[in-house]
C-alpha cells in the first residue's frame, strides 16, 4: 500500500484533507483565558466592549510614546466578510522605555476608550525582523542544498529516494539542472 | 524560535549526536531531521497568503497557525513518510518527528508578555503552557549560540570518528 504513484497520491490527498480540516478547526478557536488564550487584536476588533475588564494580549507597532500608543493590525473573516484594519490602543503603566516604530507586545487589562493598563510588555526593535527573514532564508537554502545532495526523485515510483552516491554541492547544482531539463 | 536557522542548527545537532549511536543515520538522514524542523513554520505561508483571505474565499474560519501545532505537525510528517520508499519510512518518520518536535518545543520557550506560550498540543488541548521566556523571536544571539553548538558537535563527532577508525 502507498508504494505506487496512485497509492502515494491518494495518501497525500487524504492527509492534505486532514490538514485542511485542522487549519479550519484552529481558525474557529476563540479566546479561552483559563487556558492562557487571552483575547487578541482580532477579538478586540470584533467585540471590544465584551472584553472590557478582561486580561488581553495584543501586539502592535508603537505610534506614540507619551502616552504610549500601539497600532494593532487585524485581519479576520467573520459573518461572511473579511475585516481588515488598525486598532489604536493607548497603553498605560508601561514600565520599560519604548521607541516609535518598535513592535510591542502588551499583556494587561482592557479598559473602555481604547485603553490597556499594561501588566507586562515586551518590545522588539523593528530592524531585527528584517535580519530574521534573511537568516531564515539561509537556513532554507542550506537544507535544500543538503536534500538535493542526498536525495533524488524516483519518477517511476513517484518517491523520494536516497542517492546511492551522494553529491557534493558543486555536482549537485549540475545534476539538479540536468534532472529539471530531462 | 527566533529564526529557521536556529531550528535547523538544533535539529542538525540532535541528529548528529544520534548518528553516533545509530550507524544507519548518515548525513542524508541528518538532512531529513533538519527538514522536519521546517515543518511547523510552513504556517509562515500566511505572509504570502493571509488566512483571512483564504477564509473569505472559502467562507470558512481559517488560520494557518493550525500547522504550527502537534496535530498539524503529525499530519505533515506523515506526508513526508508517504513520499519516501518502504525501506526509509520508519527512519523518515522518526527523524521528521524529531525535527518538528524540537521546533515546537523551542518555540514554547519564547518570551511572551503574558508568560503563556502557544497551544502546541492542539487539537488535544488549547492549553497555552507557561513559558520561561528564554528569548525573543528576533534575538540574533540564539542563531549564534545554536550555530556554535552545532559546529562544536560536528567537529567532536568527526574527531571521535577519526580516532575510532
Amino acid at each position: 500500500m502507498l508504494h505506487s504513484w496512485t497509492g502515494r497520491t491518494a495518501g497525500v490527498a487524504v492527509l492534505l484533507a486532514v490538514l485542511f480540516a485542522l487549519v479550519v478547526g484552529f481558525g474557529s478557536l476563540g479566546p479561552a483565558p483559563e487556558l492562557g488564550a487571552y483575547p487578541d487584536g482580532e477579538a478586540l476588533a470584533q467585540a471590544y466592549d465584551a472584553h472590557v475588564g478582561d486580561d488581553i494580549q495584543v501586539t502592535g507597532t508603537v505610534v506614540r510614546t507619551d502616552p504610549v500608543a500601539v497600532a494593532v493590525e487585524y485581519d479576520y473573516y467573520a459573518d461572511g466578510d473579511r475585516h481588515t484594519g488598525v486598532l489604536e490602543l493607548t497603553v498605560t503603566a508601561v514600565s520599560t522605555a519604548v521607541t516609535e516604530g518598535e513592535s510591542l507586545q502588551v499583556y494587561g487589562t482592557l479598559r473602555p476608550d481604547r485603553t490597556v493598563v499594561a501588566a507586562n510588555t515586551v518590545a522588539v526593535p523593528a530592524a531585527n525582523f528584517a535580519s530574521m527573514y534573511v537568516v531564515s532564508a539561509l537556513a532554507g537554502l542550506w537544507t535544500l542544498a543538503r536534500l538535493v545532495c542526498g536525495w533524488r526523485i524516483d519518477w517511476r515510483r513517484g518517491a523520494l529516494c536516497r542517492r546511492d552516491d551522494p553529491l557534493t554541492p558543486g555536482r549537485a547544482a549540475l545534476t539538479a539542472a540536468r534532472e529539471v531539463l530531462d | 524560535m527566533p529564526d529557521l536557522l536556529s531550528h535547523a542548527f538544533i535539529a542538525f545537532t540532535l541528529c548528529t549526536l544520534l548518528a553516533r549511536r545509530y550507524d544507519w543515520l548518515t548525513s542524508e538522514y541528518v538532512t531529513v531531521g533538519m527538514a522536519g524542523a521546517f515543518i511547523p513554520d510552513m504556517a509562515k505561508v500566511k505572509l504570502a497568503v493571509d488566512g483571512a483571505a483564504v477564509g473569505a474565499a472559502l467562507d470558512l474560519p481559517f488560520d494557518w497557525f493550525g500547522i504550527h501545532t502537534l496535530g498539524g505537525a503529525v499530519v505533515s510528517v506523515l506526508v513526508g513518510v508517504v513520499a519516501v520508499t518502504r525501506e526509509d519510512r520508519r527512519r523518515v518518520l522518526a527523524l521528521l518527528s524529531l525535527g518538528a518536535a524540537s521546533h515546537l518545543l523551542a518555540d514554547a520557550l519564547l518570551l511572551k508578555a503574558s508568560g503563556r506560550s502557544y497551544p502546541l498540543l492542539w487539537p488535544l488541548t488549547q492549553y497555552h503552557p507557561p513559558t520561561p521566556g528564554l528569548y525573543l523571536s528576533t534575538d540574533r544571539w540564539v542563531a549564534l549560540a545554536t550555530g556554535a553548538v552545532a559546529a562544536a558537535t560536528w567537529l567532536a563527532v568527526r574527531w571521535r570518528a577519526s580516532a575510532d577508525s
